[in-house]
């Protein structure tokens, strides 16, 4: 049992949601959604945010009905301990896997704007300690480490003023010059950048009378539909469609533009800053798959945490350069989407029909 | 229980180690480069020249320049490296200039290098010269530095003067985008001395025609929403100039017969500067008048004239584009010479000055 003081306030769960969505996708999704859609392509980070909002509804749903409420009680519940166990296994990989794509793509990013010679390995001996600290220990820890990821590079919006001097609005017009279904293919790689939330799963059971706080988990992945929007929006008023399909990072590239009297290159500045965004990313998810491990396996919270980092150490060292860190971004995407839009809902109609036998056979 | 602070004090400690060795840019040991000038030369090489300065302890700046030929830009860089006492670096590029030669050829290759380095930002100003490249910087007699010196130049001609909104953004922008294309501001020596003196109409990458910087006022009007420019206005009677002139344009697309009609609404607001006739408070509505036919007369020809050339630095396509859903692309290129576009002018004279 979670003792009273483990648990965090509802209110909380809107920075859990939000700063698991805000991860790396941020900085360049742009570029990669319009592929069906065109210019049209941000009216699909709205029907993504909507798709995302039916899957935490869904999600609730499950959770609800159990004291213990989480993946594993679930999994257990509904396909028996062996079955389940080894379901709840891959879960955890997955977990893994988004913890590894971020905290990779960061340090490639770090590597290409500001340091070419940055060490991968070097640099994660720094980081690993600051997330065995965070992870080890109680989850309110990890929910400040968010609350702050969410709160501090919240200023970055403000720069987002600047690139509008060089705003073409004809990029973005005619509105609605796509197919739905073009747009709704768009809106299928948009939803990459919101599948944090599966952390959800996990840490629902430390959240003070958790089934009230379904309303915050919607305020959050509104909160994150809307940045993802603005961002999305101004970078298509600023590139035009063809100068997009060259930018790798779109967000960072609105950087370019800013100059101030003391400051020559404001990236390196939003970079650091946005290692906050990327470190509670990375804390939520490792401390939810040494979380799930703790509580399938009986391993003590924090050998499971330290096991997991060695792993995540070598997952980050193995792929390297732009073509291993894209493999990555796109094995974690496909796995995503199969997870959230195809599994929980499946999970989720079997759960309900299985607690409705148990129900009838007691 | 002290393994975890063991553990952690190894990893801080072999981190840094490790990453000490990373290469340094100590600005001591560096050459910042802030004007750079590329001349095509007789085979299919080209001359590149960087302008980097030194700060002397008295405020004063002076400027270090070297000149060397090569393939690439970077090749260039090597051997001028063989030249210079200190590593050059590019992070603080503002003003890369071009020959006419070699923009004729098409600049393409030569801008790709600043887009890809996350080093240059995306406000440095690009600009075509008419003689030498390397003749140009020389010619500049400045104590600022010839990098604070162009970049001035260019920002107060933005700002008021008839040079329209440009930078390596916008020329990117403009190149890359299939509807419109690019211009440059074009430099020439006169006097011995640097001179704005046309802008450079580009047709994709390459350099196809120029318009006299004095004729550039209607063109920026076209172009953009001016905030603080000024024109001039000639006929038998009076000279008269305009300043603090602002501006909105307004593309119009009809799509009436087989290649549509274009309608470009200005609306130019005004103050009188200088008047050579009388009293012009009582006149106002035919001074206005006369500018009006003035403006539009000279707006069409502008207009007729990049037909011709078939170029659009006005985006003219990328309005069509916008406003009309049929648009094809094809059809837009086959008609565009011969399309029918019209300019409407609204000019209003706000204030005549201090006097009547």
């Amino acid at each position: 049992m979670i003792s009273r003081d483990d648990k965090v306030s509802g209110l909380m769960v809107f920075f859990l949601i939000s700063a698991s969505q805000i991860g790396v996708g941020y900085l360049g999704f742009q570029s990669i959604i319009n592929k069906y859609a065109g210019h049209d392509a941000w009216i699909s980070i709205i029907i993504a945010g909507i798709g995302i909002s039916i899957i935490i509804w869904t999600m609730y749903q499950m959770l609800k009905n159990d004291e213990q409420g989480d993946i594993i009680a679930i999994h257990q519940l509904t396909y028996g301990k062996w079955i389940g166990n080894f379901l709840t296994l891959i879960f955890t990989i997955y977990l893994l896997l988004m913890a590894t794509v971020v905290l990779r793509t960061y340090i490639e990013i770090v590597q290409v704007w500001m340091f070419p010679h940055l060490k991968v390995w070097a640099m994660l001996l720094l980081l690993l300690p600051l997330i065995y600290y965070t992870i080890s220990d109680q989850f309110r820890i990890v929910v400040g480490v968010c609350f702050l990821g969410i709160v501090y590079p919240f200023f970055l919006n403000l720069t987002l003023f600047f690139p509008l001097n060089y705003a073409d609005i004809t990029y973005i017009l005619p509105i609605m010059d796509h197919t739905i279904t073009e747009i709704m293919q768009s809106s299928s790689l948009a939803v990459l950048n919101f599948m944090g939330i599966s952390a959800l799963l996990v840490f629902y059971p430390f959240i003070q009378e958790s089934h009230k706080s379904q309303k915050y988990a919607h305020y959050g992945n509104f909160y994150t539909t809307g940045l993802y929007l603005a961002v999305c929006l101004i970078a298509y008023v600023f590139y035009n469609q063809s100068e997009l399909e060259e930018v790798i990072w779109a967000t960072l590239g609105l950087w370019k533009i800013i100059e101030m009297p003391f400051m020559e290159r404001f990236e390196f500045f939003g970079i650091a800053t946005l290692f906050f965004t990327i470190l509670s990313n990375v804390v939520l998810f490792m401390w939810a798959s040494a979380r799930v491990i703790h509580r399938t396996f009986g391993v003590a919270h924090k050998k499971a945490a330290v096991v997991l980092l060695i792993i995540l150490f070598i997952a980050c060292v193995i792929f390297s350069g732009r073509e291993g860190v894209n493999i990555l971004n796109d094995t974690a995407g496909k796995i995503g989407l199969v997870l959230l839009f195809i599994y929980i809902p499946v999970l989720f109609v079997i759960n309900f029909i299985r607690r409705k036998v148990r129900k009838d056979v007691s | 229980m002290y393994l975890k602070y063991v553990v952690f004090f190894v990893f801080l400690i072999t981190s840094l180690l490790f990453n000490v060795q990373m290469p340094t840019k100590v600005i001591d040991m560096i050459q910042m480069i802030t004007v750079v000038g590329y001349d095509a030369t007789e085979q299919d090489t080209l001359r590149g020249t960087v302008v980097a300065p030194k700060y002397l302890p008295q405020g004063k700046v002076e400027d270090f320049i070297y000149t060397d030929t090569a393939d690439t830009v970077y090749e260039n860089r090597v051997k001028l490296n063989a030249k210079a006492t200190e590593r050059l670096l590019s992070g603080k590029l503002k003003v890369v200039f071009y020959n006419r030669e070699l923009a004729e050829r098409g600049i393409k290759n030569f801008v790709e290098f600043m887009r890809r380095d996350p080093s240059i930002g995306g406000k440095v100003y690009l600009a075509v010269t008419e003689g030498s490249t390397l003749e140009l910087i020389n010619s500049v007699q400045t104590s600022k530095g010839r990098g604070m010196f162009f970049t001035d130049l260019f920002e107060h001609n933005i700002k008021h003067g008839n040079l329209p909104q440009t930078n390596l953004k916008e020329f990117e922008s403009d190149w890359q985008s299939e509807t419109t294309d690019p211009i440059l501001p074009m430099f020439s020596i006169e006097n011995k001395k640097p001179e704005l003196q046309s802008i450079a109409l580009f047709d994709g990458d390459k350099y196809v025609d120029k318009l006299p910087i004095k004729d550039a006022d209607v063109f920026k009007l076209l172009y953009e929403n001016v905030s603080d420019g000024s024109f001039q206005h000639k006929n038998d009677k009076y000279y008269i100039s305009i300043e603090n002139v602002e501006s909105d344009k307004d593309v119009a697309f009809e799509a009436k017969k087989e290649s549509g009609e274009v309608t470009v609404n200005l609306q130019v607001r005004g103050v009188i500067r200088e008047f050579t006739g009388r009293k012009p408070t009582n006149r106002l509505p035919a001074i206005e008048k006369d500018i009006q036919k003035d403006l539009t007369q000279k707006a069409e020809k502008l207009i007729k004239r990049f037909q011709e050339l078939n170029i659009d630095p006005l985006g003219i396509e990328g309005d069509v584009k916008s406003s009309n859903r049929n648009y094809d692309k094809q059809h837009f290129k086959e008609v565009y010479p011969e399309m029918p576009i019209s300019v409407n002018v609204d000019a209003r004279l706000t204030e005549t000055g201090t006097r009547r």
